[in-house]
């Protein structure tokens, strides 16, 4: 790269040469080289609710067109630049992908069957918003390989809905479900919020209620996050709404551990419960840093310790990708140093129960963790906050509440 | 104002050094009138800006060369637009036919630094006492008014900055007169910014200042005024020769250290360094000789020949007195070893600061260092952190006590920690200072009240005009270099301007305040405090802690204490959540950057126990009580 960091704002409209990085070339420093994953970006939502920070735009669904054949030719310029792609695992996320018509859902799938080697796919995902989903596009996706849908459903509590400014009522989730069940995806993970405003434990106990009821495989359960720059911390800050009180949220946090730890979902991440075997795959993928391409505007991919940004832009991405000469529109670089590769992969591991393994760490890193932590061992040490074997490093569910103190702690021990 | 000298405050070493690109001159016509004057006055005055003119009017320095305040080279003078260092300079200049060599010092205006003043005033027959005449006389205008009176120097009063509307030159004058008993009339009033009147001072300069009295064939005397520590020479000692000659290739002796060199190189600066083969009586300039450490050259010492020594030493000055002490400790990413080299390199630079190891339980291992003043602390703090590059977790400035024991023997303590156990003490004594404060008169209430407050005892107020006094009180240096300043100048809005002398130690209701945090006395902490103030000073501190130290995974209890006994306690609440919800593909990257500021945080943090203090906490102690 020979450019200095373009900044995404300064960027003009129709972007020449050299103002966007180019696509990193592979190192095999410190990281496993093949390709494991492939996130897609469709940032269209029919309303943008009033928590969200994702990168997605309401009203914009005639661009839907244009930008999937800009994907189309993204997915050939990695191609071309990384080789042939053979993911374990797809995701599509948004945004709301199922807001695209069943035949531009059938073109999407198309063009991953036509570019992908699919051999080796073991898990397929598509993020569905109750509303937007019908058998239609059940029908669509099931036959092109998607096995796993993950609803946004949030919550079963209409008033709760309204907080966040959902466009969907709880009814729907359901039917959603049944869609999916009748088409013959099985996998289904439903997202929840739990500290929404007004929200009591008793509530919060009946979404979960609800959400068993359809007994899906996967369970994420998010605690709201007052974002910068949207509407809910605009409303927060203006008094209009108060946040959930600390203690009350904590001890959601507990209940959802006990009550779905009860019905066979455990706990394999922060915020993530699934019945054995049904771990989200892809995410996982993240969690342990493998390599992941990501496609679409504001997407961001890592390989081999780079990291880098799609521009976060519909125009933008469009016009990079069909112009004359297309480019991938990166707009950030990252270059992790080894000591930041380590800390980040310490990290996104302390993230999931398993925790860190200090032999796969240190083949993966070279950097000997059980030495560098071991400051933050002694720190920890009889708190009851880490798990700590010969083998492997992990929060207790109690760490992972504060796990951002710790995780803190641990990063700068990487230094 | 005897004694100003003493309290008064310096950084030793730089004196305005450019570059060393020797270039040839002749030695100083025999024909030549010399003039050695500095420029004193109270802060930003206009000293730094009046040299730059004189620099420029003199043809020294081109239009070209020229940037604001030239002399203050360093980079924190710069930043600052303060002068921390004396820098000395010589030019030439011609009037009425004559020519002069007028050789000028400018000096530093902060109360930290009357030490450099002092040097300069030996080193000259004249000063050039600058008033900004919408200030007028201001607490450093007297001290150092006084303190060049006193060293004997005719004195030019200038009136500075009368290009400004605000100026009001006549009243100026009057005070100047009034206060300082200098002919209102005599004043010669400038803009050292536009150059207005300069000439005129050129003039009272060549014509009023008297020349050098000394005598070239005398034997060698030469008053060693400052040096600086230069990498590649080593130690290059500032001297104004006052009788006989200096010259390359002799040897020569200090007459205090009583130690022998040969002269290597010499010169002057005009501005940039120039090499001449000899100074003679009168003159001012530079020379090295193969001198390793700054240690080795006593500031105030005389050089003299070996082979034709003078009988007596000259005057020479007393040394710096350290008023100031704190701890330094190494910061996360910096060791012991190097923090101590560090200060050992500054050190060559600065001599008017002390360091000596010190260990806490807290804190592990650092040094107690000792300072001029407050600024001069701050400005040790920062060098070796930009210049040395090393982190330095700082401790809260206290003073030196004297305790006396059972026995009656009498020791010095700098450190609340060294307090011997109470049943030993007879007494504890704290230094006290005499304070001259200038301020508005409708002040006087609000700064009387202010010095009471802070054990104040009162001695007299002193008109300056209709408008303004100056208050004097003795006051313990503790009070003072607690947050006194900051209340004086909000007060009365910026007006009110202090100086102050030792005085000496005085014996009082003192005792120590332990600090605990999670149950752990912080030694760094500790503090000697007067028994009527301990309560409050103890909340305030307690208080401030509270905010400083950030929220842990369990509860930290924080208490101050006399003794066994607590007199304040507050207690850190339990961090009980502090999670990101979710972290995917697309939220790695902000969500390490963001721990990875935290880690930044981290860096000027002290592991005490299980407890992480931040670098601010270890200043709490400064926190004004109600
Ligand atoms: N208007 C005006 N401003 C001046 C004049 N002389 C100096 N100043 C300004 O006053 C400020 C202080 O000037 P300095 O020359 O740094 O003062 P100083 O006395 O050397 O200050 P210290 O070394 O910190 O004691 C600067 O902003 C100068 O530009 C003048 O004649 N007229
Ligand atoms: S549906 Fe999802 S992506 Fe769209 S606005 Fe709502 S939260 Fe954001
Ligand atoms: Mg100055």
């Amino acid at each position: 790269m020979s450019f200095a960091t373009p900044s995404a704002l300064h960027l003009p409209l129709s972007p020449r040469a050299g103002e966007f990085y180019d696509l990193p070339h592979p190192t095999r420093q410190g990281a496993i080289s093949d390709i494991a994953a492939i996130y897609i970006h469709i940032p269209f939502c029919t309303v943008k609710c009033h928590y969200c920070d994702f990168f997605s735009v309401a009203d914009h669904l005639n661009q839907a067109p244009a930008l999937l054949t800009a994907l189309n030719t993204e997915l050939r310029l990695q191609i071309q630049h990384f080789g042939s792609i053979n993911p374990q695992t797809i995701f599509i996320g948004g945004g709301t992908p199922t807001l695209l018509s069943p035949v531009l859902l059938q073109n999407l799938m198309n063009m991953l069957h036509q570019h992908l080697g699919l051999s080796a796919l073991n898990e397929f995902t598509i993020e569905a918003n109750p509303n937007t989903f019908d058998a239609e596009r059940a029908k669509v996706l099931q036959a092109a390989g998607v096995n796993r849908i993950s609803f946004g459903a949030q919550s079963f509590v209409p008033g709760e809905l309204l907080a966040l400014q959902r466009d969907h009522n709880p009814q729907s989730v359901a039917q959603a479900v049944q869609f999916a069940r009748d088409a013959g995806i099985d996998n289904i993970n439903l997202d929840l919020i739990f500290a929404i405003p007004g929200q009591t434990r008793q509530s919060w106990d009946y979404s979960l209620d609800q959400a068993l009821a359809l007994s899906p495989q996967h369970l994420s359960c998010y605690s709201l996050m007052y974002e910068p720059n949207t509407p809910l911390t605009a409303r927060l800050k203006a008094g209009q709404i108060q946040a959930a009180p600390e203690s009350l949220e904590i001890s959601m946090v507990e209940h959802t551990h006990c009550k779905l730890t009860a019905a066979g979902l455990s706990r394999y991440e922060i915020s993530n419960y699934a019945r054995p075997g049904r771990e989200c795959r892809h995410n996982l993928h993240y969690w342990h840093s493998s390599n992941h391409l990501a496609l679409g505007p504001s997407a961001w991919a890592h390989h081999d310790a780079r990291r880098w940004k799609n521009v976060p832009s519909i125009n933008r991405y469009t016009a990079a990708l069909l112009a004359d000469a297309p480019r991938v529109p990166i707009v950030e670089m990252e270059h992790l140093t080894a000591a930041q590769y380590a800390g980040e992969l310490a990290m996104l591991q302390l993230r999931l129960r398993t925790g860190l393994h200090w032999r796969e760490f240190q083949n993966r890193t070279g950097i000997d963790a059980v030495q560098k932590l071991s400051q933050v061992l002694q720190k920890y040490d009889g708190l009851g906050y880490l798990e700590v074997s010969p083998q492997h490093l992990a929060l207790t569910n109690q760490a992972m509440i504060v796990s951002d103190t710790i995780l803190a702690d641990v990063l700068a021990a990487f230094g | 104002m005897a004694g100003l000298a003493a309290l008064s405050l310096a950084l030793l070493g730089k004196i305005g050094y450019h570059s060393f690109g020797f270039s040839r001159s002749k030695a100083v016509e025999s024909s030549m009138k010399i003039r050695n004057f500095c420029i004193i006055a109270h802060i930003d005055h206009g000293k730094s800006t009046l040299a730059d003119r004189i620099l420029e009017r003199s043809g020294a320095i081109t239009e070209r060369e020229m940037q604001a305040q030239f002399l203050d080279d360093m980079d924190l003078e710069r930043e600052r637009g303060i002068t921390i260092k004396a820098s000395a300079v010589s030019v030439r200049y011609q009037l009425d036919g004559e020519d002069y060599m007028l050789n000028l010092i400018d000096t530093p205006g902060h109360v930290d630094f009357h030490y450099e003043v002092a040097k300069a005033l030996q080193a000259c027959e004249g000063a050039l006492l600058v008033v900004d005449a919408t200030q007028g006389v201001q607490a450093q205008t007297v001290a150092n008014a006084y303190a060049a009176i006193e060293a004997g120097l005719e004195i030019i009063p200038v009136i500075n900055k009368i290009d400004l509307p605000s100026a009001r030159s006549d009243e100026v004058a009057e005070e100047m007169e009034q206060v300082l008993g200098i002919d209102a009339l005599s004043c010669v009033r400038i803009s050292a910014k536009s150059g207005l009147g300069i000439n005129d001072l050129f003039r009272a300069i060549c014509l009023k200042l008297p020349g050098p009295k000394g005598d070239a064939n005398l034997p060698l005397q030469a008053l060693i005024f400052d040096s600086k520590y230069d990498e590649y020479r080593g130690v290059i000692v500032y001297v104004r020769v006052i009788n006989g000659r200096i010259s390359m290739g002799q040897k020569i002796r200090m007459m205090g250290q009583q130690r022998v060199y040969q002269i290597t190189a010499m010169g002057k600066f005009a501005p940039k360094t120039t090499a001449v083969p000899a100074l003679a009586a009168g003159e001012v300039g530079f020379f090295v000789a193969n001198i390793k450490a700054l240690g080795d050259v006593t500031i105030g010492d005389t050089v003299t020949d070996v082979n034709n020594p003078a009988v007596e030493p000259l005057a020479g000055y007393r040394p710096p007195k350290q008023m100031v002490y704190c701890d330094f400790y190494p910061g996360p990413d910096t060791q012991y070893t190097q923090l101590r080299e560090a200060l050992e390199r500054l050190r060559l630079n600065d001599s008017s600061f002390t360091f000596e190891p010190e260990n806490s339980d807290a804190l592990g291992f650092g040094f107690r260092c000792g300072f001029l003043g407050l600024l001069h602390m701050e400005i040790v703090q920062e060098r070796l952190e930009r210049e040395q590059k090393v982190q330095v977790v700082q401790t809260a400035p206290t003073v030196p006590y004297e305790v006396v024991l059972n026995d009656d023997t009498v020791k010095t303590i700098d450190s609340a920690s060294e307090l011997p156990d109470p049943s030993k003490l007879k007494e504890i004594r704290e230094p006290m200072i005499r304070a001259n404060i200038i301020i508005p008169g409708e002040n006087i209430g609000d700064i009387s009240k202010l010095c009471q407050d802070r054990r104040g005892v009162y001695r007299k107020t002193e008109y300056i005009g209709p408008q303004r006094v100056i208050l004097e009180y003795d006051l313990p240096l503790a009070e003072v270099i607690f947050d006194f300043f900051d209340r004086l100048k909000t007060a009365t809005r910026g007006y009110g301007t202090l100086d102050y002398n030792f005085l000496g130690f005085k014996a009082d209701d003192l005792v120590r305040m332990d600090i605990l945090v999670n149950g752990q006395a912080i030694g760094a902490l500790s503090l000697i405090v007067h028994k009527s103030k301990a309560e409050s000073r103890g909340r305030a501190i307690i208080r401030k802690l509270k905010t400083e130290i950030g929220r842990h995974l369990f509860e930290v209890p924080l208490q101050a204490a006399i003794g066994s006994r607590v007199i304040a306690r507050e207690t850190i609440s339990a961090m009980r959540k502090n999670v990101t919800a979710k972290c995917y593909g697309g939220d790695v990257s902000r969500k390490r950057k963001l721990l990875e500021k935290q880690k930044e945080g981290k860096k000027r943090m002290k592991q005490v126990g299980r407890v992480e203090i931040p670098q601010e906490a270890f200043m709490a102690v400064l926190e004004p009580g109600e």
